[in-house]
């Protein structure tokens, strides 16, 4: 029960009126940035960096950080909803069934189902975070280059299969991802690659800049050639409970979305976008009615929604206790951790228990807060998106360049981002999905190295992949996935060939 | 008026002339007061890694020794820190703006075609030197270097070291430590630096793990990790018991430093004040405390001597490239 105690002392901590503001103030901007598409929580915190300086103190600033990371996942919701576009990376398919519901005029029981679930999710987050946390650190020890290399091709295999309509565009922008992430250094002998003799090119492209490029500022080229109207379905939002049916058919969906958000939050390169794209399709295969999907399924809104929260406050795991940053926004904040002083690793909490707990601490104050924040004051979330399209855009805009000038101060970077900007609204205008490219271009990083890494271990032999267990059964899934969609079917057709026949 | 214009224009000239050559004259009877503004120095790597930490903790410090002006950190990173340097060079010398040196820019000079080397710019001071050492997990068979070596003689090729990046500091170390040796051969394994390597050495997926502190040390602290040797000139105040490599037979040192350097056109008498004003805050009590919590081994060396030991960094660097065909700058 030392845990209960040390939580205890990290509430005593996290109440005092300096964390107390700051934890306010990062929920508040996370809800903001979570909201207005184009800008998420990793860029906000770079830009935020250099006040971790001022604070001081490194529990102050760090509750600040969460607080912006977990609040931006319950305000990408409410942009998806309600524009159909992800006002966060990890909404995306928030939008598949969010946007149809508030198109049928639910989009009260859209939102007030995504923050409820987001609740619930990030609450059984920051438990685990809590009790079991050292434990499972443990477990994911066992993961070695073998291991890591099945578990991205499963996530590019979820990449590619999520994509939506057509699973053959969804792995050309996987392959294409893949291939804008072998840009710089081989990792093995050191050599450029495509870095046409450029020194900007030569540390690869970076994430930040790509991903606020293709959905930033391609989404605003995208906007600017309809004609300037917002997309709001509805800026009342009226019956934010969701139905007694809604509750019914959700509960299991807000379960397994944290269940699974956690599980997969735990896994580097992990984090809140794997995780909601992993809990769709959880809820697709579960759902009895799978065809409905797509259709504005309550489902699918709450299993995402809740994944990501859930990811959010598991992401915080091994970024804690083995050092390892999973994701951008996860990184910012152990780059935060260690201007401070504080070295994450296995020994924080022993060595600074005061920053884990009372970081806990705030956590759990947080999810209130922001619970508060986004049901009955959604309504002032609505009207951040009803800004007029001609302020929003430039200041977008600007934010972004900004955003990425930070990261490195090289106004190269800059440039690329509005490249990409002009990539990602080409491929929007031919229906291709940015979804499964940007998760390629994260995950191929790890593809490669941990492929290189795997066979340089085991002398370039393949059966490596095969014998160890973990990465036998994450392959097993792998295969399973790509066989069963046609045996299904062919099964299918049997049995309907039978009862025709019969 | 063609006239009146030339006349004109060489007035001008001439004052210009004239007011140059009394400034210097006029500056010295006394040493240029140094520094009345703000001091920029590049980074060439990211924010919170560990060569920003340390500057920023030598920041924190600086003013108090440097007339009350700061220390502002502008982090440059990118392009193997090739970014950074490239833009240091677009500094004037004229002590305002600087750049942090550590053994990465010299390995990167000889891992790809860059526009600049160790003659770019001026030395100034030498602040920190970490000895590598290598590590294994608690339950290795191996106690210290000699067994790790044995072993690796036995079966060449087989045992596995992690490093933390290709053509990366520990990597030359640990080819480096190899071709000392002579009769040895690792198998190299990159990381994406420390964190991963000692994760992979954890988790048991490599043998052992060539690193620089901080990298390891709370793992070796507890007790999961092991030091098999320290390739510094002493062993290391935090680990009293474990040996370094000449204790144990063999008579090896590779160390990641950091240092500060100027543009080359900076007057010496500044990069005098400039070493003066570091040498002090290197030795102030609240850095040296900031410096033991980082892990950080402080080393001074001087104008001259810092240069000399770059001399000698940039030909081990080079010899070890070459070498290990690594890189694209010796096709």
């Amino acid at each position: 029960m030392t845990e209960i105690q040390s939580l205890m002392q990290g509430f005593a901590l996290a109440v005092t009126p300096e964390n107390l503001m700051f934890g306010f103030l990062g929920a508040v901007l996370g809800t903001a940035v979570g909201v207005l598409p184009g800008l998420g929580p990793a860029a906000t915190i770079s830009l935020l960096l250099p006040l971790s300086y001022a604070l001081g103190s490194p529990l102050t600033s760090i509750i600040m950080m969460a607080g912006i990371y977990y609040g931006a996942m319950y305000g990408g919701s409410t942009t998806s909803i309600l524009l159909n576009m992800p006002g966060e990376a990890a909404s995306v398919v928030t939008c598949i069934d969010g946007y149809q519901m508030a198109k049928k005029g639910r989009a009260g029981a859209a939102l007030g189902m995504a923050a409820v679930g987001s609740f619930f999710a990030g609450t059984v987050g920051i438990i685990g975070l809590s009790f079991i946390a050292p434990p499972l650190a443990r477990f994911a020890l066992n993961f070695g280059p073998a291991e890591y290399f099945s578990l991205t091709v499963l996530g590019l295999m979820l990449a590619a299969y999520l994509s939506g309509r057509s699973i053959i565009k969804g792995v050309l922008m996987v392959v294409f991802g893949l291939l804008l992430a072998t840009v710089g250094l081989d990792p093995i002998s050191g050599k450029e690659r495509y870095t046409f003799g450029t020194m900007i090119l030569m540390d690869g492209l970076d994430f930040l800049t790509l991903a606020m490029g293709v959905f930033g500022i391609g989404e605003i080229f995208l906007n600017l050639e309809e004609k300037i109207k917002n997309e709001l379905v509805t800026t009342k939002i009226t019956n934010l409970w969701p139905t007694l049916a809604d509750w019914a058919r959700s509960k299991w969906a807000v379960l397994r979305g944290s269940l699974v958000g956690f599980f997969v939050g735990l896994l580097p390169g992990g984090g809140a976008v794997i995780a909601s794209l992993v809990a769709y399709a959880v809820e697709k295969k579960a759902s009895s009615e799978p065809e409905n999907f797509g259709q504005g399924v309550i489902e699918g809104v709450a299993g995402p929604e809740s994944a990501n929260n859930a990811a959010a406050s598991a992401s915080f795991i091994p970024m804690l206790t083995l050092g390892i940053p999973g994701n951008p926004a996860i990184a910012m904040i152990y780059a935060a951790l260690l201007i401070q002083g504080v070295q994450p690793g296995p020994f924080l909490i022993q060595d600074h228990p005061d920053v884990f707990w009372g970081v806990i601490a705030s956590m759990y104050i947080g999810n209130v807060i922001l619970l508060v924040l986004n049901l009955p004051m959604v309504g002032l979330w609505v009207q951040m998106l009803r800004i007029p399209y001609a302020i929003l855009a430039p200041t977008v805009v600007l934010i972004c360049s900004v955003g990425v000038y930070s990261i490195k101060n090289n106004v190269t970077d800059v440039a690329m981002m509005l490249i990409f900007g002009v990539m990602g609204y080409i491929l929007r205008k031919l229906d291709f999905e940015l979804g499964p490219l940007l998760l390629a271009f994260v995950l191929g990083g790890i593809l490669e190295k941990s492929l290189s890494q795997a066979l340089l271990i085991s002398n370039g032999d393949f059966s490596v992949f095969l014998t160890r267990p973990i990465s036998a059964t994450l392959l097993g899934v792998v295969a399973l996935m790509i066989m069963l969609p046609p045996i299904v079917s062919l099964m299918r057709r049997r049995l309907g060939k039978k009862s025709a026949a019969g | 008026m063609r006239k009146l214009v030339v006349i004109l224009a060489f007035l001008l000239a001439m004052s210009l002339v004239l007011a140059g050559c009394g400034g210097p004259a006029a500056q010295k009877a006394e040493a240029p007061k140094y520094p009345t503004k703000a001091v920029e120095i590049i980074i060439p790597w990211d924010a919170g890694g560990a060569t920003d930490v340390l500057f920023r903790a030598l920041g924190n410090v600086f003013p108090k020794y440097a007339d009350n002006q700061q220390l502002i950190v502008k982090n440059v990173p990118g392009g193997g820190a090739a970014i950074g340097y490239t833009e240091a060079m677009k500094y004037k010398g004229d002590g305002y703006g600087i750049v942090a040196a550590a053994s990465p820019m010299v390995s990167k000079i000889h891992m790809s075609a860059v526009k600049f080397d160790i003659n770019t710019f001026a030395p100034v001071i030498l602040i920190a030197d970490n000895p590598c050492m290598i590590m294994v997990h608690k339950d290795s068979p191996y106690k210290d270097l000699k067994e790790l070596l044995a072993d690796a003689k036995k079966r060449p090729g087989a045992v596995t070291v992690g490093n933390g990046g290709s053509g990366g500091g520990t990597h030359l170390a640990a080819l480096a430590f190899e071709h000392f040796v002579g009769d040895v051969k690792f198998k190299h394994v990159p990381f994406q630096g420390g964190g991963p390597q000692i994760t992979a050495v954890l988790g048991k997926h490599v043998d052992a793990v060539m690193v620089s502190a901080p990298e390891g040390v709370p793992q070796a602290h507890a007790g999961q990790l092991r030091i098999l040797g320290v390739f510094g000139e002493k062993r290391l105040a935090k680990f009293p018991n474990v040996a370094t490599a000449k204790e144990q037979g063999v008579d090896f040192k590779f160390t990641m430093w950091r240092g500060v350097l100027a543009p080359k056109d900076t007057p010496p008498a500044i990069v005098k004040q400039m070493h003066d004003i570091f040498k002090k805050t290197m030795e102030d009590a609240a850095f040296k405390a900031r410096a033991e919590e980082l892990s950080v081994d402080l080393k001074y060396l001087g104008v001259e001597d810092f240069g000399k030991f770059l001399k000698a960094e940039d030909e081990q660097y080079m010899n070890l490239i070459k070498k290990a065909k690594l890189g694209d700058r010796y096709k």
